[in-house]
């Protein structure tokens, strides 16, 4: 199974990105479906992770400084906290939010406790895309809009320390489907956004397999060069091995409260993955290192006790390679998501 | 006066969990039916003991419960927000828990399910402002503009 991209047509003037995010970036709110909008932007020093997301609604707000490690909180959002509606971007979670306004997002971010608060602009540097139903398990998929690369400018706050951001790498997306957590699912996804010379190029790789993990039900390598979408590689187009253990004493959890929950405070996470991707002349091979992670223990739905646990790795990249007649060869930040079942 | 908070906190978060996670205070219910906590807290003791699938909390029986739970504020507190271990909390004599081993594994099964339902319940971030509010110690920090 693959993951169709739908690369989104429009104008080819600057601001049609805009145009493109307006159409499809808004907020479905549908009847018993899952929906969130996620940004994580990779600066030198500070990797930010924010999810404001419905069903319930929540915020995640995650940040990891070079030094200092993870810290962050989720938080629940009360109904009348809430301002949204369908049919726009703009939306305000409690004391988070997040606008579209001249071609850029604008989000404002706070944990209740002040340890962290975010005002950054996030400018699109590349054609958004949307994907077809990925299918997570049986009747549950979701809908997958993602802007590969955007500019970061602005300031973060983490505990007494202030980040001024100007145009860090950063990623957007929006997913929504009727899949509730605890379903037969998990999933690994990775961004890699290379700086400098190698700017140029983006990737995403996902993998989704079953809840155990023994069967891949879709997997694959999405790059972009140059402002567009250059390749999609998929399925036996891919390969995927991990190597090592990433042990980690005391890694965060959010909510806190989740570490007294059995299997929440453990994760089988690699310390390296490797991943080769090959069709025709087209190959590339990308190794992730993974350095350190937090873990989100989002409640299962319904009555099955227990959490699955969304692990966000801050890792280093290295990409190597040949795609569309370019070589490519570059390190780079990136950020990896494990979703498990607690082991 | 935080002796009567934690107590009155306790109550609220039990009844938090019958009313919007009921399927958790049932297994709650179930895992404690035969083991009734002695809870110390900042104070004089009191019971929490299960009976019929429903809570009561009573001040301390002739005798007491057999199955002790000696902690404060602070330490809940910590534990709850992730920051401490219960093993790290005991080590460090801020949680002394006193029981027969199958009644000390009850309740750390009984404290995982509240804490899984607790997390499903939309009281819950009241309930822990006011036991944040409870505390003095905890001080702001305010960040640079």
């Amino acid at each position: 199974m693959s993951v169709a991209l739908h690369q989104a047509r429009g104008p080819r003037a600057l601001d049609a990105k805009a145009a493109l995010i307006l159409q499809s970036d808004y907020w479905r709110r549908l009847p018993g479906q899952k929906e969130w909008s996620h940004f994580c932007v990779l600066g030198r020093e500070l990797t930010l992770i924010a999810n404001l997301s419905l069903a319930p609604a929540r915020v995640v707000a995650l940040a990891r400084v070079a030094g200092l490690g993870w810290l962050g909180a989720v938080e629940s959002v009360e109904r009348g906290a809430l301002e949204l509606r369908g049919g726009s971007i703009d939306a305000r979670f409690g004391a988070s939010a997040l606008r579209f306004r001249d071609g850029a997002y604008q989000l404002e971010l706070a944990t209740r406790d002040g340890s962290l608060a975010a005002r950054l602009e996030l400018r699109p540097r590349l054609r958004p895309a949307l994907t077809s139903s990925i299918p997570l398990a049986r009747a549950a998929t979701m809908k997958w809009f993602v802007v590969p690369r955007l500019e970061a400018s602005g300031h973060v706050c983490v505990r007494e320390r202030s980040f001024a951001l100007e145009r860090a790498p950063a990623y957007h997306d929006h997913d929504w489907g009727p899949f509730r957590w605890g379903g037969d699912f998990s999933w690994e996804w990775a961004v890699v956004l290379p700086e400098g010379d190698a700017a140029e190029w983006s990737f995403v790789f996902q993998r989704i397999s079953d809840r155990a993990r023994h069967r891949t039900l879709s997997q694959g390598l999405l790059a972009w060069r140059k402002g567009g979408h250059a390749l999609t590689l998929h399925g036996r187009e891919l390969s995927l091995r991990s190597e090592g253990l990433l042990r980690q004493r005391r890694a965060l959890v959010v909510p806190g409260v989740m570490r007294l929950v059995g299997g929440a405070g453990a994760t089988d996470a690699p310390r390296r993955l490797e991943l080769r991707a090959e069709r025709g002349a087209d190959v590339v091979e990308l190794a992730l290192e993974l350095e350190d992670l937090a873990r989100i223990a989002v409640p299962n739905d319904g009555e099955e006790p227990g959490a699955t646990l969304v692990c966000e790795a801050h890792a280093r990249a290295r990409v190597s390679g040949r795609l569309r007649g370019a070589r490519i060869d570059c390190e780079a930040a990136a950020l990896v998501e494990l979703n498990r079942a607690p082991a | 006066m935080r002796r009567r908070e934690l107590r009155a906190l306790v109550a609220s978060a039990l009844a938090a969990l019958a009313r919007e996670a009921p399927g958790h205070y049932a297994r709650l219910a179930e895992l404690l039916a035969r083991t009734p906590l002695q809870l110390e807290l900042d104070g004089p003791p009191f019971v929490l003991r299960f009976a019929g699938g429903a809570h009561r909390l009573e001040p301390r029986a002739a005798g007491g419960a057999g199955t002790v739970v000696r902690s404060d504020a602070a330490t809940i507190l910590a534990v709850l927000e992730g920051e401490l271990e219960l093993v790290d909390a005991a080590l460090a004599d801020r949680l002394f828990l006193r029981g027969s081993v199958e009644a000390l594994s009850r309740f750390e099964s009984a404290l995982g399910v509240f804490a899984d339902g607790a997390v499903r319940c939309a009281s819950t971030p009241a309930l822990l402002d006011e036991l944040r509010a409870s505390l003095a110690t905890l001080e702001e920090t305010p960040c640079p503009s």
